[in-house]
Parts: structure tokens; sequence; C-alpha cells
């Protein structure tokens, strides 16, 4: 019996160039949708963050409200207390007037007036 | 508010009561009655009145009423406090002036004045009093009057027998009384009227208790010998006072001070009335002088309504 040794040579249906453009188009794809997707993130999170942004709040200090009888601890003291940091708050300008009440004068009951 | 209105001595008399309309009715049916019989004790122009008797009988000893005996020892009270200016021997001095028949009828009887001559007041130390027969001698020739007291008396004897009822104002004639706060915690409101444009108003008052009272000469006076007079004698001169003041307004602790001070200024004359008012004992005063200016103690604005007053005095009224 003659064998034929010639070796099974697989078939190949997809070309390996096609194989390639398909991962490298996957790739592409999903690197693509990746960046749009966080793009819109970044916007949605810069949106938000603008609309809930807190105003500054103030930076709370401790005054030593004690008399001091030497003038010269009350001047360091003065001195310390203008040297920090002035951090204003930011405040809604709203100003609420009080309501103006007006009075009117009561009805007299009677009147005095010379006898008649 | 509600109020009740009768009139008695010559004068409208006002009750305002802080209480509903039947209790208000009842007592001043009840007050009408009782200025009826003051009236018909101190009236001058009721020829069976109290007073007239006790004139006609000078030179003895007549027992008068209780209410007679009150007020003429109140009269002579007031004589004293002001030095002689409010005094009941007037009524000579009265008559002679043109005030012989009541007011509403002066201008009707013109002719019936008596001449220039004006009668002496007479001394109030020459009455003789006994508290215990409750009698009073006048001396010969003097002739009483006491219509300068009883007003405000009456309106203070009708506030004292209502207070219990319901907080009271009782205004004789411009005499007014009053018996305390109003229910609510506020003050009463009672207006001055202007003497120079009537029917107009100096402004208002808040008076809490006491009593106010004003005198003028812009109502009851009348043309005699060519020459206004009018009911307010100067016991100095034996004639209508003559003062630049037309009306003085006075509140004080009760109504009777107040009316009596309020004469006194009158007949004083604006400069000398600032000296002995702030001397008495009287709250506050407004002065309206012939020219339209006026005199006040500044204290007279703890009583005057304004915004201000509302405001530190936070009541509602």
């Amino acid at each position: 019996m003659n064998q034929n040794s010639t070796p099974h040579k697989k078939k190949e249906f997809i070309s390996k160039p096609l194989k390639f453009i398909v991962a490298a188009a996957s790739v592409a794809g999903t690197l693509g949708l990746w960046g749009i997707f966080s793009q819109a993130d970044m916007k949605t999170a810069t949106v938000a963050a603008t609309d809930t942004a807190l105003p500054t709040v103030a930076t709370l200090v401790s005054v030593n409200t004690s008399i001091s009888s030497s003038s010269s601890s009350a001047a360091t003291s003065n001195s310390s207390l203008s040297s920090l940091p002035v951090v204003s708050q930011q405040v809604q300008s709203t100003v609420t007037s009080a309501p103006v009440v007006t009075y009117n004068q009561p009805a007299p009951v009677t009147s005095t007036r010379s006898s008649r | 508010m509600n109020t009740y209105t009768f009139r008695a001595m010559g004068s409208q008399i006002l009750i305002a009561m802080d209480t509903d309309s039947t209790t208000l009715n009842e007592a001043g049916l009840e007050a009408a009655g009782w200025f009826e019989e003051w009236e018909q004790s101190f009236s001058r122009f009721r020829l069976t009145s109290e007073l007239n008797e006790l004139n006609q009988h000078t030179g003895q000893s007549w027992q008068v009423s209780s209410s007679f005996w009150r007020v003429l020892n109140l009269a002579l009270d007031v004589e004293k406090k002001t030095a002689g200016l409010v005094t009941p021997t007037v009524l000579n001095a009265l008559e002679e002036a043109g005030y012989d028949i009541s007011f509403e009828e002066i201008g009707h009887n013109i002719s019936s004045y008596l001449d220039n001559s004006f009668a002496s007041i007479g001394d109030v130390k020459q009455i003789e009093l006994d508290e215990k027969q409750r009698t009073v001698r006048l001396p010969y020739g003097m002739r009483l009057d006491l219509g300068g007291i009883v007003k405000g008396w009456a309106a203070q004897q009708t506030m004292i027998r209502l207070r219990d009822a319901a907080p009271v104002l009782v205004d004789a004639g411009g005499d007014i009384a009053i018996s305390g706060l109003m229910r609510n915690g506020s003050p009463w409101a009672i207006g001055i009227d202007d003497p120079l444009q009537q029917g107009q108003s100096l402004g208002l008052v808040m008076l809490a208790e006491g009593g106010i009272a004003t005198s003028g000469r812009d109502y009851r006076r009348w043309m005699k010998d060519n020459r206004w007079q009018h009911h307010i004698i100067d016991p100095r001169i034996d004639r209508p006072a003559e003062t630049d003041i037309l009306s003085a307004t006075v509140i004080a602790a009760d109504v009777m001070e107040a009316e009596a001070w309020a004469k006194a200024a009158l007949i004083l004359g604006s400069r000398e009335a600032v000296e002995k008012l702030d001397q008495a004992s009287v709250l506050a005063y407004l002065l309206v002088r012939e020219d339209g200016s006026t005199v006040e103690t500044p204290r007279f604005d703890q009583y005057r309504w304004t915004e201000k007053w509302q405001i530190q005095n936070n009541l509602l009224v």
C-alpha cells in the first residue's frame, strides 16, 4: 500500500488580513466609544459641579475678648487680628426691608373744651 | 365704645363705659338722675335750689345736705390752694358782669344787665361752718356760686359710682374724669378742642386715669357796654379776668384739681400761669393764647398721641 504522506492542510475560511482588519476595527471602535462616553461624562460632571457649587465658608477665627490692661499687649492683639486673612463669605445680596407699620390716630371718645 | 349723653347743669354730659350697651344705658339713666338731684342742689338758676336758699338766708345758720357740704368744703379748699384765685364768692360779680340768667338766655335779655360797678367778692374766711350741725352761715350780702367746681365734682362722683361695673369716663361739659385703663389695657383717647377754630382739634391725649379739664373764655362770653364779658371772674379786680389766655387745659390727678388749676391759669395770664402751674401738683398743661400761640409743659408730650407715643407704649388703641 502506498501511503500518501502529504500533511493535512487546514482550510482557512477567513484570511489573515481580514482577521487583522476585524481586530483592528474592534479595538478602534472600543476606544472610540470609550472616548465619546468619557467626554460626555466629563461634561455632565462639570455641569453638576457648577450647579451644586457650595459658597465659600468663612474661616473661623477664635477671638480673645479678654481686655488686657497693658497697651502693648492690646496692640499685639490688634496687630495679630489684623494680620489674619480676611475671608469673606459669598452672601446672597437679597435685602428684605422691614414692613412699614403705620399707626392710625385713634378716634377720641370725647373732647375737653371750655364749658358748654 | 358705647356712650350715653344727656344735658344737665347747662352742659352736655357724656358717659362712656367699656361694657355692653344694656349696662351702659342703665348706668346712663341712673347718672342722669344723680345730675338732676345735684342740679337741684347747686343751680343758681333754679329758685328753689339749695344754693339759692342759702344765698337768700345770709346772716343765718342754714343746714345743708351732705352733698352740698362736701362741695362747699371742696370749693373752700380750692380757694386756699389757688391763693384765692378760684373762689365760690363770685356770684355778685358774675351777675354784675351780666351772667344773671342762664347762658342760653343771655342773648335775649341784654336789657337786664346792671350798671358797670362790680360788687365786692367777699372774704371766704367770713363764712361760718358747723360740721356737727352741718350748717353754713354766710355774712350779710355774700352770695355763693359753686358753678366753678360742681361740674368737675359731679363728673368725679359719677365716675366713682360707676367704676365697679366697668372702666368709665365721665365728661361734664369738658371736665373729664377717668376711672382707669380700658379692659384691653389701653388708655382713653381724648381730643382737645381748638378755641380759635370751632370743630378743629389741637390734638389728642391718652389718659389712663385722673382728670382733664379746660377753662376758656371762647364760648361763654357776651357783649355788655360794647365790651366782651365772660364767666371767669378775677377776684382781684371783681370782674371778668383780663388775660391773654383764651383757653387753659390741665391734666391732674383728678378732674376737680384739673378744673381748679385751669381756671386759675386763665385768670393769671400765660406768664404767671406757667410759674404757678409748674409749682402746683398738676401733671401737664396746655395754654392757648389769644394770638393763637400755645404754651405747654414738656410733660404734655407724655400724654399727647403721636406715632412715637404709640410705638413707645406698644398699645393697641
